[in-house]
């Protein structure tokens, strides 16, 4: 792997572990990132390419589209990337509390709601941003 | 008889280390027959010793190289496809299938079965459900009852099944009581157990029944084996042997009969030729090409259903003929019982089925359908969240509050023959047997409508105990992973059949002791029904012998 192709995927790595679990990678999660996108990469088409370049420039707008391709197009490759990275990071020992169940408080529920809302609303929002996206 | 022969005929020749060829071998041995087993013979080389001796929650808070276990070290546990047959395997448990496109190809639009060339088969990961056929259950198979239940016993006695006294007896256990004691349930089941029984008159007016499952587990320790430990870890590792394994027994038998028993594995059987009164079998060494022939006085074909079926067609020369092939309709429903969302998930737990839940209609338990229940605990996140219409970011915050409240239903459904089930052989230059198998899996109107009324009464049922279901997921004809009916049994020595006791009829020395000769496969697990067919299979080979 050349010098920018692996930085490439340092930080395409840093953004994805910033979304999902809002902390820094660690070294174990980028290299097996980097062992998969060798072979991922090459599988995206014209469409998925644009978005994933526009998401790596504004990672702020993934929850979004992420949520937005989970109803129009829940197979495509952008949202296969970010199901390598949560898988990479769910096996991570020092991340282990964020993907167990563990003993919730009585208000979780809440939180819950507010999670479910928060969804919503993102993925519809994603929904007017991925046709922008796909117009330009 | 030609000298090199008799100085390598074998008594038996048994092919396949299966929970068939396993069982089967150990009878003939125990009557004091020399045995050759010529398997498959594929092992987990990778896995075994990366996984340590401890709780599922320890290991993922602890271990640093978990991702090796729980997505692969090639991280070929990553699946982004369709769920398809074998979902459910973990990376330790994958080895089942190696080997398997190369030797054992298959093409097919609509059946999507698993097969295995491991040392122990399938049952490498099989989930230990073994049930009891009901007397017309058997009587449709073509088994002999009384003969059945002899033999259940007797496996029963060799792997260990525990079970309980409860609604689901008369499907699980058949109401004896020669089981080891129950096994615990999780906290997610124990809820749905308790509405069970609060709505249970109801229930059983509509006929459904539910208990705690049987299950090839020990409750208490057996020889080596040792008691189920209840760590959760089952979906990856063996360790204490609680849970029976196939290659238990054949490791068993290398050391008990030393000088009557010879395994030899990566041997693929191609095809069998009987003269006057020895049998040839001919094989492809899987690690050269090199072909080998091997003699015998008996031979046993124990190659699971899939398997037996190549051997025998290859055997007979019987291109386009058709065999039938029956595997039981089958969908997971994931659901959730709002009672238990947000309590904490159970440590203490074993992975395998927590509960059962037996659809007969008309209480005469001749034709039931059956689901079994799972918690979702120790499979992990990644493997369900991409299911959900969610971004992973929520979705992961969410599923963690709705994962002890999670509970798979997975249904079968009993099925017999019918036209559009069917195998037959096709020529193919680039396998190295030459051929492979073509396969065709359709239901018609009647059994497609029924087949749905059914899935939804489920359904329904559940919903009776406040579990309600999120989605179905249907992978496709095969993904049971219970096969069988492709040389039925019958009375008449016709052509491609077996003869009730299970010889191949029109041959004097060929037996089949896997499920080839089931002629209806009832919803419930067939593997105990074949463990017991497979002792009887070998009992007419010693009987036969004698003569
Ligand atoms: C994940 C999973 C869960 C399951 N859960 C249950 C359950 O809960 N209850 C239940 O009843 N059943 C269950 N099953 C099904 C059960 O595993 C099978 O019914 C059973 O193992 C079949 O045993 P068998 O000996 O007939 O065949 P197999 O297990 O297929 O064994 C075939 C053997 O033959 C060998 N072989 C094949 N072809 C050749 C050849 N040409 N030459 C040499 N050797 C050959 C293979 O190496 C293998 O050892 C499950 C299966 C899986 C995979």
């Amino acid at each position: 792997m050349n010098f920018a192709e692996e930085n490439k995927y340092n930080s395409e790595a840093q953004i994805l572990s910033n979304y999902l679990v809002g902390t820094q990678v660690d070294k174990k999660s980028l290299e097996l990132y980097s062992g998969i996108s060798k072979t991922t990469n090459h599988s995206m088409n014209e469409s998925d390419l644009k978005i994933w370049n526009f998401l790596m420039k504004h990672p702020g707008f993934i929850s979004s589209i992420d949520g937005a391709l989970a109803f129009t197009n829940p197979k495509s490759s952008v949202r296969k990337k970010i199901f390598f990275m949560f898988a990479i990071l769910e096996c991570r020992p020092e991340l282990s509390a964020k993907f167990m169940s563990s003993n919730f408080t009585g208000f979780y529920w809440v939180k819950f709601i507010w999670y479910g809302v928060h969804a919503v609303f993102t993925t519809i929002f994603g929904l007017f941003l991925l046709q922008w996206i796909k117009r330009f | 008889m030609d000298q090199t022969i008799l100085d390598t005929l074998h008594d038996v020749i048994v092919v396949g280390s299966g929970c068939t060829g396993a069982m089967a071998a150990q009878t003939l041995l125990e009557s004091g027959m020399k045995v050759l087993m010529l398997d498959g013979g594929m092992m987990d080389s990778k896995y075994k010793s990366l996984i340590p001796d401890t709780s599922y929650t320890d290991f993922r808070q602890k271990a640093d190289d978990q991702y090796k276990i729980l997505i692969g070290e090639n991280l070929e546990g990553l699946n982004w496809g369709e769920v398809s047959t074998g979902a459910q395997l973990t990376p330790p448990r994958k080895f089942i299938t190696d080997q398997v496109e190369i030797f054992l190809p298959l093409e097919s639009n609509n059946f999507h079965p698993m097969e295995s060339l491991a040392l122990g088969g399938l049952g490498g990961a099989w989930g230990l459900g073994s049930c009891i056929y009901s007397p017309p259950e058997l009587e449709k198979a073509g088994l002999n009852a009384n003969k059945m239940h002899e033999a259940y016993r007797v496996v029963s006695d060799r792997i260990g099944i525990s079970a309980s006294n409860d609604d689901a007896s008369p499907y699980t256990s058949g109401g004896f009581n020669y089981f080891l004691p129950e096994l615990e349930i999780d906290s997610n089941a124990k809820s749905l157990y308790d509405k069970y029984k609060k709505k249970r008159n109801d229930l059983n007016r509509d006929g459904f029944f539910m208990g705690k499952p049987a299950l090839a587990l020990l409750t208490e320790d057996k020889g080596e084996r040792k008691k189920c430990s209840y760590n959760d870890m089952d979906f990856y590792s063996d360790k204490d042997k609680s849970a029976y394994r196939p290659w238990i027994t054949i490791e068993e038998m290398k050391t008990k009969y030393k000088n009557s028993f010879i395994y030899l594995g990566e041997k693929l059987v191609k095809e069998f030729s009987e003269e006057n009164n020895f049998t040839t079998v001919t094989c492809i060494d899987m690690m050269d090409n090199s072909v080998k022939t091997y003699s015998c006085i008996k031979l046993v074909l124990a190659s699971g259903v899939l398997g037996t079926a190549r051997i025998v067609m290859r055997s007979v020369k019987s291109e386009n003929v058709k065999f039938p092939i029956l595997t039981n309709p089958y969908c997971y429903i994931p659901c959730i019982q709002p009672g238990m969302l947000g309590k904490s998930a159970d440590q203490r737990r074993s992975d395998f089925a927590q509960l059962s839940l037996f659809h007969d209609p008309d209480k005469t338990n001749a034709d039931v359908a059956m689901a079994s229940i799972y918690s979702y605990h120790s499979l992990m996140l990644f493997r369900i969240i991409r299911e959900a219409p969610l971004n992973f970011k929520d979705g992961r915050k969410m599923m963690r509050w709705l994962l002890p409240a999670m509970t798979i239903m997975g249904i079968h459904l009993p099925q017999q023959a019918s036209e559009g089930k069917y195998l037959k052989m096709m020529k193919d230059e680039n396998s190295p047997t030459g051929d492979k198998l073509f396969a065709e899996y359709s239901l018609n109107e009647e059994e497609k409508l029924s087949r749905k009324i059914r899935e939804k009464k489920f359904l329904h049922a559940m919903r009776k105990l406040n579990c309600f279901a999120i989605k179905k997921i249907d992978p496709g004809f095969g993904s049971s992973i219970h096969y069988a009916g492709t040389l039925p049994f019958n009375d008449n020595e016709a052509e491609f059949t077996l003869n009730p006791s299970g010889r191949l009829n029109k041959f004097k020395n060929i037996f089949v002791a896997d499920g080839s000769g089931f002629k209806y496969l009832p919803a419930k697990g067939l593997t105990f029904s074949l463990m017991a067919n497979a002792h009887n299979v070998a009992k007419t080979v010693i009987e036969d012998a004698r003569k």
